[in-house]
């Protein structure tokens, strides 16, 4: 209870204290990395110090938000492409027995095939816009997603179905009441895949073919040997990929109930 | 609750007639019960208990109608089962507790499949059953916030809120550690004293079977046939735990017992 009146600052204080060792181990390798880098002089063309990157961060803060934008928004339509394709098809592979053994040929086909390699070919089909750029983000985040859902919905136990039959449950009934619920965990489980690897899909599409876009700027500022921009680029489109895993993170835990694994990490968390 | 102890009887019979169940494996067919005929009492208690395998989950299965007999007809009431019976409880071995609701929303869960009305009735009723199931405090918990034997105890809630004619339970408590088993047993004994509803009470375990029941069906091993059918009325109700010293609980268990050393089921 008293944890629950405590102010924020006094909360922040209580987490510090016992995570200290995550947040003193970067500052510590970031210190080094600053010291070492002066101390052997290195040419900030091959590793600038961190202080650097985050001067050029700044002084280019305009530019890298806005050229942000443009990939975030390439990394999030893709990803919900991913999801709107990938669930219902999920959904149709498990209701139909017969689709899932060719469906399984399929994938594990598909998954050798590496997608960002597809990004040249599919430069060449839909051009130097925004388009080849989304279908790679949708084709890497897809296959994740559709994986855990199957897996997913699949994870009902026949005990559970036979409750839901013994009380009369329709088959809709069975599947939103049973089924998805306990197929939720998975299916965000392969969300936090899919957006990470969206985030990859949209930058490599970039690197192949872009007037805008981190990934193009990256390119870009690493031709005229640029380091400190690549640098900073690569800060950014970690910490948006950090920021989308936690946000979907978040979401999760608004929308499921009662997760073990979940109230555990909380506790964990509170201590 | 007066009203309720005084209306002796909510329970439906049942009645099988030559029911066996043959199942196809790649072996070949598997003879898993052999012509059972049987007529259970409206608001009967009635155990079965057999060694393993001897088809006692699949009779219960066949009577819930989530499984079809291979041959011979079983009734609940006036209706012939052919498709899965909704009109019946049923607590499994595992408590299948959807681990996304509440204790309340998990007991309501029925309520809300069959649509059920007024919901506000049914919500007292669930209230009522988790205080008597010594669950009060916990209706708004998760279920991984509970013991195993809580979580089973709110399945028997979840089973017995649409106050059904007929309870099945198939091994309900064999996942339950010894001294959890005695306290739901008692548990048990007094929630049915006061729904008397006709429950079908599946076990291995003769001490617990002799405890709850009216009557006893003892079962061969595979293909499971009925070996004898004691009644227990010697026993009187309402009864608790210390009825397990007197002489006659312990002579049923000794009958029964005798009749599995006699078949070679035990030695």
């Amino acid at each position: 209870m008293s944890q629950r009146q405590e102010n924020g600052a006094g909360r922040l204080w209580k987490w510090l204290k016992s995570n200290y060792i995550t947040v003193l181990l970067p500052v510590i390798g970031i210190l080094l990395w600053e010291i070492l880098v002066r101390v052997f002089r290195t040419p900030t063309y091959l590793l600038p110090a961190p202080s650097v990157i985050i001067g050029t961060t700044l002084e280019k803060i305009h530019l890298l938000l806005f050229q942000s934008w443009v990939t975030l928004y390439e990394v999030l339509i893709g990803f919900l492409l991913g999801v709107v394709v990938a669930v219902p098809l999920a959904v149709v592979v498990v209701y139909i027995p017969p689709l899932e053994k060719a469906f399984y040929a399929f994938l594990v086909s598909a998954q050798a095939v590496p997608k960002v390699a597809l990004a040249p070919i599919l430069v060449a089909w839909f051009g130097y816009g925004l388009l080849p750029k989304l279908v790679v983000a949708f084709l890497v985040c897809f296959f994740p997603i559709v994986i855990n859902t199957v897996i997913g919905l699949q994870a009902v136990s026949v005990e559970m179905l036979y409750l839901a039959r013994s009380l009369g449950a329709t088959g809709s009934q069975q599947f939103w009441r049973f089924r998805l619920p306990k197929a939720l965990p998975a299916i965000f489980g392969g969300f936090k895949v899919g957006i990470t690897l969206a985030v990859v899909g949209a930058v490599v599409g970039e690197y192949v073919a872009a007037g805008q876009g981190l990934g193009y700027w990256q390119v870009v500022a690493a031709s005229n040997l640029d380091t400190p921009m690549v640098f900073s680029i690569l800060v950014l489109l970690s910490v948006m990929g950090i920021i989308l895993f936690y946000l979907i993170d978040g979401l999760e835990g608004l929308v499921i109930k009662g997760d073990p694994n979940r109230a555990q990490r909380r506790q964990a968390a509170a201590r | 609750m007066g009203a309720v102890e005084s209306k002796l009887s909510s329970g439906l019979p049942v009645r099988l007639d030559g029911v066996s169940k043959t199942y196809e494996t790649s072996n070949g067919p598997m003879r898993a019960l052999e012509d059972v005929s049987l007529q259970v009492r409206e608001g009967e208690f009635l155990s079965i208990v057999g060694p393993s395998g001897c088809g006692k989950s699949t009779l219960v299965m066949m009577v819930s109608g989530l499984l079809p007999a291979t041959s011979g007809q079983i009734f609940v009431g006036d209706e012939k089962v052919q498709k899965p019976y909704t009109k019946l409880g049923f607590v499994f071995q595992q408590d299948v507790l959807l681990d996304w609701r509440t204790v309340l929303q998990n007991v309501l869960l029925p309520v809300e499949i069959k649509h059920l009305a007024p919901v506000e009735l049914y919500r007292q009723k669930a209230l009522d059953l988790l205080k008597m199931s010594g669950l009060s405090g916990f209706e708004q918990r998760y279920p991984y916030e509970l013991s195993g034997g809580m979580r089973q105890r709110v399945s028997i809630c979840r089973a017995l809120v649409t106050s059904p004619p007929l309870l099945l339970m198939d091994e309900p408590f064999g996942a339950l550690d010894a001294l959890t088993r005695e306290q739901m047993n008692s548990d048990l004994v007094q929630i049915w004293q006061q729904t008397r509803n006709t429950v079908l009470f599946i076990t291995h375990n003769i001490d617990e079977a002799v405890f709850l029941a009216d009557r006893v069906l003892v079962m061969s091993k595979r293909p499971g046939r009925i070996l004898s059918l004691l009644d227990l009325k010697d026993i009187p109700r309402p009864r608790s735990l210390k009825v397990k010293d007197t002489p006659e609980f312990q002579k049923f268990v000794a009958n029964v017992r005798d009749t599995f050393v006699n078949q070679g089921i035990l030695s």
